[in-house]
């Protein structure tokens, strides 16, 4: 009484799938799909990924969000504060609001940690609020769940050496000092020098050049 | 008696999509492999220096979506990860772990299952929209889901469910919820994974998935096979013809399926394109069309999504848009034999036909301080074509005697359709004071055969303290009549009316996300809400013995939902759920029938050695009512316990797990249609084990 199941009938559904397709009048079935599809997968199975030494890259975007972090300790000199800082030379990221980074700031540090004497270290703030110590850090992060406290947390900052760091959308026009922006798939930065040098930040001259922009806005 | 195979036309659409696209993808693969994009890591990324660092791409899918806390709506997301470590198989099984959504086996539409929300539902449940990567899945004649449909867990990569209206953003059908089934991407998948499930009930699965990086090209495909006995303890011991001969009651209600389900997607540079096909080569129509056991009832069905879609970042300064081409084609066809054989031999095998085209221009700006704008138009298309073969009624000759194709008769049950909607939806998330967002959206559905709806959105999002964020929500959702409701003819039971108004549903509420600490979130949604002219089969006054489509009754209802989870250490986690809802049908003022006033989902998970993990989850369903004027006692509650065992690595690459269902073999029970006098029987105990690889 039932149809039978192409599936169950290989060579024959092959046969037939050919035929249907090559005539005209030939009737089409969705069950077709299927066996193109595994046919596909199987193909594709036979293909394995290649690594190879072309110049495209890509990453993932939080670890390199997390490594241009890294990058800004390296290319920013913080005036010199005794006693501010730990003593073992350590950097520190503070983030608040939620991470966005996953476990790549985890990976950041073991990573870095291992191989240089200056180490970093991360201070998750948590959802802000008004006890928060944000000056505790050289470079603060800004999630996207904190948007709404951009303004509050900003001056909770201001006029401390921290230099501020955020993905949110208008993060300069907001106050803050280095935006990281997507551009063609690739992350940029743009900068607002004006804070910076009011706050005692030196920026490297690499790091202005290679930026998207460069605003100067007291 | 016997059946033809199925007589579809071959759709033009449907026919370059399979055949080309699977084939270009595949050439395009070949040709670009030695292009492929290298996938670099942390290490090798803190080597490069800043000039070097501006080169590197960002691999897409690593996107981070809205959070839910201030998403502008009541949402749930369920992630691969969930899935795996509960030991869901299936998006049924998903989605009972839901605040407000309890999953049903409908009475009357041949055990397919209804999604309740929140008290909202009807058998046919056209009132939740199913999306499967964004894209609608829904028969056009009753505006449901697929007969039978069961879509396995291992293709997922997240479900989101928007409980409440969500016609301002999806349009119709985005009634009492929304459900946007994502599959996997190469991201999710990233190498070659295969796996095998046996258990109770002769059930089996098999599945295999592969992603990667293929060029330019990211490239994800999936698929799984599913097929189960049933679960033969199900026994009703009386059906609509009584208990013994001719009856086959007391017996099995028939749960039996067999099912393949596959999804492919590629994406390049901005393109996606994605391919969906499930086919359902048997489901098993519980206690049978007509409410009499007859063993051999059954449902068929195809259903094939496929889409492509550019996404342009910064085309214009500030200004993002989008453009997706969408098709579908589903064809169901149902065996009814509306009796046990040998004491009438009655069968219609009805099947219809749907083919949906669509286009969609999306666009984004955010160049306006505190403002994101968002606006959208576009276009479907949507036919239906049916056949029917039978052996009873006008049309037929030899009443009972063999099978008839009365196709392309003034005697089938529907003739071809089609309609063609146009639509427009304008949404700004307006960030008006530090710590306050309203969005505010409407959308304009213009169909060719009834007429427009109008559908807004208001949703005020308030970060209340670093803490707590509270929301208030207003949303209208309407849903058009389907095909069926209007133009159904020539039914022994059903027909159609031309002059229905579209369903309406307005709905407030007020929700509070609070955060205490990093590890704990708790929630609460409070919810009213009111629907105007649902649309049911109203019975025609006697002689006739026939029920027509009507907007029959408003329907109002309110309740709460309260969630928490909390991860205790870094190894075990708990979240749980309690759900209340109290809904009346305005036109008899009695509780809306057989959908739970109370549901309390729990589960924890443990990872109690390293490479072991066992999760424990328990369900409560409770005050279900009859229908006014079933006078049968209200339907008994129920609990049940599942447990699945986990242990990764037993050797390099190789994952097995263990599982229980239903640990206390209770005797759970969902409503029967009356002729069933005794509910119908969830499984009972069962196990299961999966042995999986991973390269």
């Amino acid at each position: 009484m039932r149809t039978s199941r192409p599936i169950r009938h290989i060579i024959p559904y092959i046969t037939g799938l050919v035929t249907r397709f090559g005539t005209r009048s030939g009737r089409f079935r969705p069950g077709d799909i299927v066996f193109l599809l595994i046919l596909f997968t199987c193909l594709s199975l036979c293909y394995p990924p290649q690594s190879s030494c072309s110049a495209r890259q890509k990453a993932s975007e939080n670890e390199l969000k997390a490594v241009y972090l890294y990058n800004f300790l390296q290319f920013v000199q913080w005036p010199s504060e005794q006693g501010r800082w730990s003593k073992d030379n350590a950097k520190i990221i503070g983030v608040v609001g939620d991470s966005p980074f996953g476990t790549a700031l985890a990976e950041l540090q073991i990573n870095v940690n291992q191989k240089v004497t200056n180490p970093i270290r991360v201070i998750y703030y948590g959802r802000y609020h008004e006890d928060m110590n944000l000056n505790a850090c050289h470079l603060l992060f800004v999630s996207e769940s904190e948007k709404q406290h951009i303004g509050k947390i900003m001056s909770a900052v201001k006029g401390s050496p921290v230099l501020t760091v955020s993905d949110v959308d208008d993060f300069i026009s907001s106050g803050g000092m280095i935006a990281l922006v997507r551009e063609n798939g690739k992350i940029r930065w743009m900068i607002n020098r004006g804070l910076t040098d009011k706050a005692g930040l030196r920026l490297s001259s690499q790091l202005l050049s290679i930026a998207l922009r460069v605003v100067n806005i007291p | 008696m016997t059946r033809t195979s199925h007589s579809c036309k071959p759709p033009v659409i449907v026919r370059i999509l399979c055949l080309v696209a699977p084939l270009l993808f595949f050439l395009t693969v070949t040709a670009s492999a030695n292009q492929s994009p290298e996938i670099i890591k942390m290490d090798s990324l803190l080597n490069k220096n800043l000039e070097e660092l501006v080169e590197v791409e960002i691999s897409l899918a690593t996107g981070s979506p809205k959070q839910l806390k201030v998403a502008p709506s009541v949402a749930t997301v369920i992630t691969a990860e969930d899935i795996e470590r509960l030991g869901v198989t299936t998006l049924d099984e998903a989605l009972e772990t839901v605040p407000g959504l309890h999953v049903i086996p409908s009475a009357t539409n041949i055990f397919t299952s209804i999604w309740s929300i929140r008290g909202i539902y009807s058998q046919l449940n056209p009132q939740v929209l199913l999306l499967v990567n964004g894209q609608p899945m829904r028969n056009n004649t009753n505006g449901n889901k697929p007969y039978g449909l069961r879509i396995p867990s291992s293709i997922i990569s997240r479900i989101e469910i928007l409980r409440g209206p969500g016609s301002a953003v999806h349009g119709a059908d985005a009634f009492a919820g929304t459900i946007n089934v994502i599959t996997k991407s190469s991201s999710d998948i990233a190498g070659t994974s295969g796996g095998v499930r046996v258990g109770s009930f002769d059930s089996h699965s098999y599945r295999a998935e592969h992603g990667g990086s293929y060029g330019e090209w990211e490239i994800a495909a999936g698929v799984e096979y599913l097929k189960s006995g049933g679960d033969q303890g199900r026994v009703i011991e009386r059906d609509a013809l009584g208990s013994g001969s001719p009856s086959m009651a007391p017996g099995p209600l028939d749960t039996h399926y067999e099912e393949l389900t596959t999804h492919l997607s590629a994406a390049r540079n901005g393109f996606t394109s994605r391919l969906f096909y499930n086919e359902v080569f048997e489901s098993g129509h519980g206690p049978g069309v007509s409410q009499t056991l007859t063993g051999d009832g059954t449902s068929k069905g195809r259903q094939f999504l496929g889409s492509l879609s550019y996404k342009s970042m910064d085309i214009l300064p500030d200004f993002n848009a989008s453009v997706t081409l969408s098709g579908s084609y589903l064809l169901a066809e149902n065996w009814f034999r509306f009796f046990p054989q040998a004491y009438r031999n009655m069968v219609g095998v009805p099947e219809g036909e749907d083919l949906n085209g669509g286009l969609e221009l999306t666009g984004d700006y955010h160049g306006i301080s505190h403002h994101q704008l968002r606006v959208a138009g576009g276009m479907n298309y949507y036919n239906t074509d049916t056949s029917q073969h039978k052996n009873f009624g006008p049309g037929v000759s030899e009443q009972f005697g063999p099978l008839v194709d009365i196709s392309n008769t003034p005697y089938v049950y529907l003739t071809e359709h089609n309609r063609t909607l146009l639509f427009a939806a304008l949404q700004d998330e307006w960030n008006f004071a530090e710590g306050w967002e309203l969005t505010a959206g409407v959308r304009l559905d213009d169909y060719s055969d009834f007429g427009s709806a109008i559908n807004p959105r208001l949703a005020l999002v308030w970060n209340t303290t670093p803490e707590l964020t509270t929301k208030l929500l207003y949303g209208r959702a309407f849903r058009p009549p389907t095909f069926g409701e209007q133009y159904f003819q020539n039914n022994p039971a059903t027909l159609g009316n031309r002059n229905l108004d579209p369903e309406t549903l307005d709905s407030l509420e007020l929700v509070f996300d609070y955060r205490p600490v990093k590890t704990l979130r708790l929630g609460l949604n409070i919810f009213g809400y009111r629907v105007k002219g649902m649309i049911d089969y109203v019975a025609d006054p006697p002689p006739a013995t026939t029920k027509t489509a009507q907007n029959a009754r408003d329907q109002e209802g309110c309740g709460g939902e309260l969630e928490a989870d909390w991860k205790v250490l870094e190894t075990l986690r708990l979240r749980g759920n309690f759900a209340y809802q109290n809904s009346v049908d305005k036109a008899t003022d009695h509780a809306v029938p057989d959908t739970p006033g109370m549901k309390l989902y729990a589960d924890v998970d443990w990872a109690f050695l390293p490479r072991w993990s066992t999760a424990a989850q328990y369900l409560w369903i409770g005050d279900r009512h009859r229908a006014a004027g079933d006078l049968r006692a209200d339907i008994g509650n129920y609990d049940l316990v599942n447990l699945t065992v986990r242990r990764k690595d037993i050797m390099k690459h190789w994952d097995i797990s263990f599982a229980v269902r239903n640990l206390f073999d209770r005797s759970a029970l969902e409503p029967s249609d009356p002729k069933v006098p005794g509910d119908y029987p969830l499984e009972g105990r069962s196990f299961w084990t999966e042995l999986r690889f991973t390269f």
